[in-house]
């Protein structure tokens, strides 16, 4: 008689048992060893409590494959004669897991609307390629009205004794236009990263060859941008650690959120550079569900050649600091960004839920009020580092503001406080999407 | 091309409303390929420069890039930035700065006979249409020179593994742009060019310039395409031997400069 039978909510006796047997039924394309790493803790469960249990996280770790459609367990009791060793106070138990594995390709259409632009993507996945939940994707993207494309053919692979450290392999062209900086960048090249979980946070260790070709400046741009025209070669090392403490990543109420970046370019290639940054969100709840937030971002980079121009930092729009124009803030010439090599950028918010709003769809978006301030300098040497508190740009406003899967969408008034001759403002009604928004 | 067409539009305007009172400024720059990553049509492209405003006596300064190409509007080194008003307008077309200087009556402008200025029009478009391509032949089709000169010249300071690959994704550009060259010929293009060297020789005779009134912008095209040539390092440069044939040719690039002090390397 199998225990499913009678329910799992019942109340499970608390008895001696042993697994005789698990079972696995439903294996197509998956291999076994992967499927058996998963499943194998139930064996060692010897009480019908922890079978169960054991049982229900294996589960869950078979379902985080990603392969299978569905997953039942089945519970059979052993015929005691049978079993060797068994005595009697110990009965016999086999698991049985029946899977159903998923589709070999699945693809999906998307498209996604920001400040500036819009894009549309077109994906093509195929789960389990060797047996062993391995997914290839193919994703092109298309951003409007500039019309940069980007396609990505990635192949990840999670390590079979424990599925969060994931090792990702990618080949990637991207054609960006750069309408604010006057330029446009073609870039080709491999990539590999492993992510792996730790108890700080998740790390990601990854290098990055990119063949990046910086060209189709308009007449009017400076000279200073045109010359770091041309062919170059980055090949870099990058670490990143990301501490995720927040309560939910959709509109979070408490808990922070850090995430450290270092990348090392010039292991090959010749473009050389260090470039370190910071971004970290503070939540606190405050009384009748509103929220403070504080963020602080910051970076820099040290260049040892001069074509780094795509790694610079850039900061203004809707964004970061709100009032400002698209990338406005910082070294400009002639109307166009140049980007600088350290900034740093602070952001107050208060979130409020919308007043009289029972509906559970519209109590997704709140009001928010905030202030954010700034400062982006060209060079990072000593010196120049203490003058990036010297001319900061400070706006203020308020919007209502909501999450919608990956990306957080803001529709603000925002008016620029503080700001330089040479910055390109934008005060009065401002858009803003973006997956990190200070 | 959107750039090319605006630039178009801006150089109409140029012209429109700084005819005739233009002050050369003293901050202009030629920016040019470093020595080493310079091909044969870029020296020609060099020399036209060069050569034109040292004749019409305007000062600049030249300064190397090995990204002159890519910081070039039209993708073509050299270039000239020019402060016109406020703004730096960029000259990579000869033929729009010859244009140009032209309209602010700076440039060399034709002297000879009215009646034979067709001619003049005739021969600069000669070079165009059958010296020029000869010269993109040479330099980016010929199998041996792509192979022993250019390819080599072209990734000069370029990492491993981009100076494998830029290169021939460069020819294999020229090629898509325009098919002909798969079809074209080696012993047509030569035989182009020797058409075109034969019909500049017998109108040069023994004379110190093309037509009279002194050296104009086809003096300064023939100077340049002819003393590119005869130095060039190609490994198989048939084009200098066919203008050997013509020693007229040769000998004009030597009394010109001489006589106007011209600095041509």
């Amino acid at each position: 008689m199998g225990l499913e039978d009678e329910g799992m909510m019942l109340q499970v006796p608390d008895i001696k048992v042993h697994v005789s047997q698990v079972k696995i039924s439903g294996l197509v394309r998956t291999k076994n060893d992967i499927v058996v790493e998963q499943i194998k803790d139930v064996l060692k469960a010897n009480r019908l409590q922890d079978v169960l249990l054991e049982s229900v996280v294996s589960m869950e770790k078979l379902n985080s494959l990603n392969v299978f459609k569905s997953i039942n367990i089945r519970l059979d009791a052993t015929n005691g004669e049978e079993e060797e060793g068994g005595g009697d106070s110990e009965k016999g138990v086999i698991v049985t897991f029946q899977v159903r594995e998923k589709k070999r390709v699945k693809s999906s259409l998307g498209a996604n609307v920001g400040t500036q632009s819009g894009d549309m993507s077109l994906s093509l996945n195929a789960g389990n390629v060797f047996g062993r939940a391995e997914e290839v994707s193919l994703v092109s993207m298309t951003t409007f009205p500039h019309w940069g494309q980007s396609s990505q053919l990635q192949f990840t692979k999670p390590y079979y004794k424990n599925l969060n450290n994931t090792l990702h392999l990618s080949l990637a062209t991207t054609h960006t236009k750069r309408p604010f900086s006057g330029y446009q960048e073609r870039s080709t090249g491999p990539g590999v990263a492993v992510r792996f979980p730790s108890r700080l946070g998740t790390h990601t260790l990854a290098w990055n060859g990119d063949w990046r070709n910086i060209h189709g400046f308009n007449h009017d741009i400076p000279m200073s941008l045109r010359s770091h025209a041309g062919h170059s070669l980055k090949s870099s090392l990058r670490h990143s650690l990301e501490i995720d403490e927040r309560d939910s990543p959709f509109l979070p109420s408490s808990g922070f959120h850090v995430k450290v970046t270092q990348e090392l370019a010039g292991i090959g290639g010749d473009v050389f550079f260090g470039k370190s940054e910071v971004q970290g969100t503070y939540y606190q709840p405050l009384p009748a569900g509103w929220v403070f937030a504080l963020s602080l971002w910051g970076g820099i980079l040290r260049p040892y050649s001069n074509n780094h121009l795509p790694d610079r930092f850039l900061l203004g729009g809707g964004t970061t600091l709100r009032g400002f124009g698209m990338w406005g803030v910082g070294p400009r010439e002639q109307g166009y960004s140049k980007g600088g090599e350290s900034y740093w950028a602070s952001g107050v918010h208060i979130f409020a839920p919308l007043p009289l709003i029972t509906n559970a769809f519209l109590r997704r978006i709140k009001l928010h009020s905030f202030l954010t301030a700034g400062n982006l300098i060209e060079s990072a040497t000593l010196p120049s580092v203490r003058s990036l508190f010297h001319s900061t740009r400070v706006s203020c406003g308020l919007g209502l503001c909501t999450r919608l899967g990956l990306a957080q969408i803001e529709l603000n008034y925002a008016l620029p406080l503080l700001a330089q001759k040479s910055d390109s403002l934008q005060p009065g009604l401002q858009f803003g999407v973006g997956m990190d928004m200070l | 091309m959107a750039a090319g067409q605006s630039f178009s539009a801006s150089f109409s305007e140029l012209l429109a409303t700084t005819r005739g009172h233009f002050a050369w400024p003293s901050d202009v720059i030629l920016y040019c390929l470093s020595k080493g990553r310079e091909l044969l049509p870029d020296k020609i492209r060099r020399l036209c420069f060069q050569t034109y405003l040292q004749l019409c006596e305007l000062p600049f300064e030249t300064k190397t890039a090995h990204n002159a190409d890519a910081m070039s509007p039209n993708g073509l080194a050299p270039f000239l930035t020019v402060r016109i008003g406020p703004h730096l307008t960029i000259f990579s077309d000869f033929e729009k700065l010859v244009l140009f200087l032209d309209a602010q009556h700076l440039g060399l402008e034709y002297g000879g006979e009215p009646t034979l200025k067709a001619d003049n029009e005739a021969f600069i478009s000669l070079i165009t249409t059958r010296v020029v391509p000869a010269e993109v032949y040479q330099t980016w089709i010929c199998p041996k020179n792509v192979n022993q000169h250019t390819a080599q010249v072209y990734c000069s300071g370029m990492p491993w593994p981009l100076r494998h690959i830029v290169p021939w994704l460069r020819r294999a550009e020229l090629l898509w742009r325009d098919w002909k060259w798969l079809t074209t010929k080696k012993e047509d293009i030569l035989q182009d060019f020797r058409a075109a060297c034969d019909a500049l020789h017998k109108r040069l005779g023994n004379r110190d310039a093309f037509f009279d009134g002194g050296p104009s912008c086809l003096d300064v095209l023939v100077l340049s395409h002819v003393q590119a040539v005869l130095t060039t390092t190609l490994p198989s440069n048939e084009l200098g031997e066919i203008i050997s044939d013509y020693p007229n040719l040769g000998n004009f690039c030597g009394t010109i400069s001489a006589s106007h002090n011209l600095i041509i390397n």
